[in-house]
């Protein structure tokens, strides 16, 4: 009769060797978490200059009050929103993938949220003396289970800011960041439910998501941009 | 639910690489101990052909035993056909004539299914081995029982396996499987050297006939439109029976070509698979089966639902974006042109998933060396009908396969039967 055996020697080696390769992966997603970590920091920095930058045209242009500096601010303005946003969408993306370094990730979040309401409070004055010229549009976003209309909403937006360039600046603002400052603008405008835009300090609301031709025709009733808005 | 995809994807790719390295150990460190026993006396053979409407096949399968080099007094073949329904006895009758010099006869019966045809051709056989010949394989190999019966070196062997290919291919589904065989090749091979192996196919397998009527033969009722193949070398197991797998013979077997055929032949193989490993529930961890308790039989129950996490989770982590994408693009009304007039890209090397990156690299690296592997042990070529059949067998063959699992467990569930 057959000798049956246990290859009980295999069974670990097998185990433990593939044990060892999740390890190395999860290791090397660590090593990358932590590469990404150093990348937003390095990038906020950058961030930050490029807010003071923007913050000294706009004392320029309230010191001077030379209007006809107000296209080349407002492109300083656009071109450090784009490039923020880029890197607050990339966080988001990496938050999500996070295993471990959670707190860091969420205090990033914070720093760029505030970095954002900063551009906005900013875009605000800078339109105050130079008058028309741009469209400022406050985004509260949250995440798929709060908000199934976000995906699409900032589709929609994302779009609209293709066509309008830098005469429309979006603010994305996500809801659940434990920040004060949040909290403070979701009482002042009345955010209950996701999404929700504030158009140059309108509320506009909708039950899933604002439709594009609908947003378009808001945005047009503050915008002098004649070629998108000839139509609405 | 994200959460939930994302545990059930990388348990599978745990078990997926422990499976492959498991293998590959196997591999490394079991050297082959095949021995053979120098025969001084030519056995007497049996080769049994059962038959169910087989009229296409059948001629060819008998023209091929008929000219295997082998003393034709020690050599005697049986057809049986099942009750076939078209011309099978009509092809058969004509083989006995073409083929006089060799002895072939015909047995008629009413249709009990292929374990009953093989039984009614063991009763009848005078041969000390008897050798199952499906009627849709060929056996090129005129050898073939030169090379095989010597691996009988023991008491305790009761079966001996040719290594099982397919024959000419006409379409990317038969080329797929081309694959497929020469890796099930490689793995029986493996598998063999732990004594694990767990199905012994139609097409040449050659048993000792005093162990299968010891053993009581093929199932009749149970496995009637199932896997009778698979079934008796449980039973072989069981009963701590050798089989042994051989690489030196080729079978050539013809696989389905179409997919209905395809689904088909899986559903029987698959569900056969997952029935009789639950009817031979007790040797599934028992430590007196060694590894075939401890890993074979535990496999053949988890590979279905293996194969079913990941379909599903490809299906859901293709099919989500994909839905999003076409919720967002006719939010836009498909203003496609917008988008892409200004596009930019901003994609750095710290966005990609490098966890996922590597494991994916090394299972891709091992699956890719056990498929050379497997080649070079069957002696074939990895690009023998060009690149297009590899990349479609390493992308879409699972999808299939799955595809078959989730049809066989919605039956199981709705408990329909299977005919052969």
């Amino acid at each position: 009769m057959l000798q049956r055996k246990i290859s009980k020697g295999k069974f670990i080696f097998a185990f433990l060797a593939t044990c060892a390769i999740f390890a190395l992966g999860l290791l090397l997603g660590l090593v990358i978490e932590g590469k990404r970590i150093n990348y937003t920091n390095q990038a906020y920095q950058s961030h930050d200059v490029n807010f003071i930058s923007s913050q000294l045209q706009y004392d320029y242009l309230l010191s001077l009050k030379d209007q006809n500096s107000c296209p080349t601010v407002y492109n300083g303005l656009d071109s450090n929103l784009f490039n923020l946003d880029k890197t607050r969408e990339k966080i988001e993306i990496y938050s999500q993938d996070n295993k471990i370094n959670k707190k860091e990730f969420e205090l990033l979040k914070r720093q760029y949220a505030l970095e954002e309401l900063r551009y906005w409070f900013l875009a605000g004055h800078v339109k105050e003396v130079c008058g028309k010229g741009i469209v400022r549009v406050l985004y509260f976003y949250s995440d798929d289970a709060a908000c199934p209309g976000c995906g699409e909403q900032g589709f929609v937006l994302n779009y609209l800011k293709k066509k309008f360039g830098q005469q429309l600046l979006i603010f994305s603002i996500d809801e659940k960041m434990n920040e004060p400052l949040i909290e403070l603008l979701k009482g002042q405008y009345n955010v209950i439910k996701y999404p929700t835009l504030i158009i140059e300090g309108a509320k506009v609301d909708s039950d899933n998501f604002v439709a594009k031709d609908d947003l378009l025709k808001r945005i047009c009733y503050y915008s002098e941009d004649k070629e998108n808005c000839a139509a609405s | 639910m994200e959460q939930l995809v994302e545990y059930v994807l990388w348990a599978t790719y745990f078990f997926s690489l422990f499976f492959v390295i498991f293998w590959l150990t196997t591999f490394i460190t079991e050297r082959e101990i095949k021995t053979k026993k120098r025969l001084k006396e030519l056995p007497r053979v049996t080769i049994i052909v059962p038959a169910y409407n087989e009229e296409l096949g059948i001629k060819d399968t008998l023209r091929s035993l008929a000219g295997l080099d082998y003393p034709r007094d020690k050599m005697e073949i049986i057809a049986v056909n099942d009750g076939s329904k078209d011309q099978t006895a009509a092809r058969a009758i004509e083989a006995v004539k073409e083929f006089k010099g060799t002895d072939i006869k015909l047995i008629n019966q009413e249709n009990k299914g292929k374990g009953a045809a093989m039984n009614t051709g063991i009763r009848q056989a005078k041969g000390e081995y008897v050798v199952c010949m499906d009627a849709d394989s060929i056996i090129p190999d005129k050898k073939a029982l030169y090379k095989m019966l010597p691996y009988f070196s023991s008491e305790d062997i009761a079966a001996v396996l040719p290594c099982l290919k397919v024959g000419e291919t006409k379409n990317l589904l038969q080329k797929m499987q081309r694959y497929e065989y020469l890796v099930n090749m490689f793995y029986k091979e493996l598998m063999g050297r732990l004594d694990c192996i767990k199905v012994t196919p139609g097409p040449f397998a050659i048993y000792r006939k005093d162990v299968l009527l010891k053993i009581g033969g093929f199932d009749e009722v149970f496995n009637r439109h199932l896997t009778e193949d698979l079934e008796i070398a449980l039973r072989l197991q069981k009963n701590n029976y050798k089989i042994v797998q051989t690489m030196e013979t080729d079978v050539l077997t013809i696989p389905p070509d179409s997919l209905k055929e395809f689904y088909q032949q899986r559903k029987r193989w698959y569900k056969g698979g997952f029935l009789n490993t639950l009817r031979y529930k007790k040797m599934i961890l028992d430590k007196k089966f060694g590894d075939f308790g401890l890993f074979e039989m535990p496999t053949t129950l988890v590979s279905g639902f293996i194969m079913i996490a990941l379909l599903f989770s490809m299906v859901y982590y293709l099919a989500k974006p994909a839905l999003q994408a076409w919720a967002k693009l006719s939010s836009i009304n498909f203003d496609i042109w917008t988008l892409l007039k200004k596009i930019s890209w901003d994609i750095s090397a710290l966005d990609f998933h490098y966890s996922l990156i590597f494991v994916g690299i090394v299972m891709a690296c091992a699956s890719i060396f056990v498929i050379k592997r497997s080649h070079a042990m069957a002696k074939e070529k990895v690009f023998r009908y060009g690149a297009m059949p590899f990349i479609f067998y390493i992308a879409m063959y699972f999808i299939l396969l799955a595809v078959g699992w989730v049809v066989i467990y919605y039956e199981l569930i709705r408990k329909k039967e299977m005919k052969w």
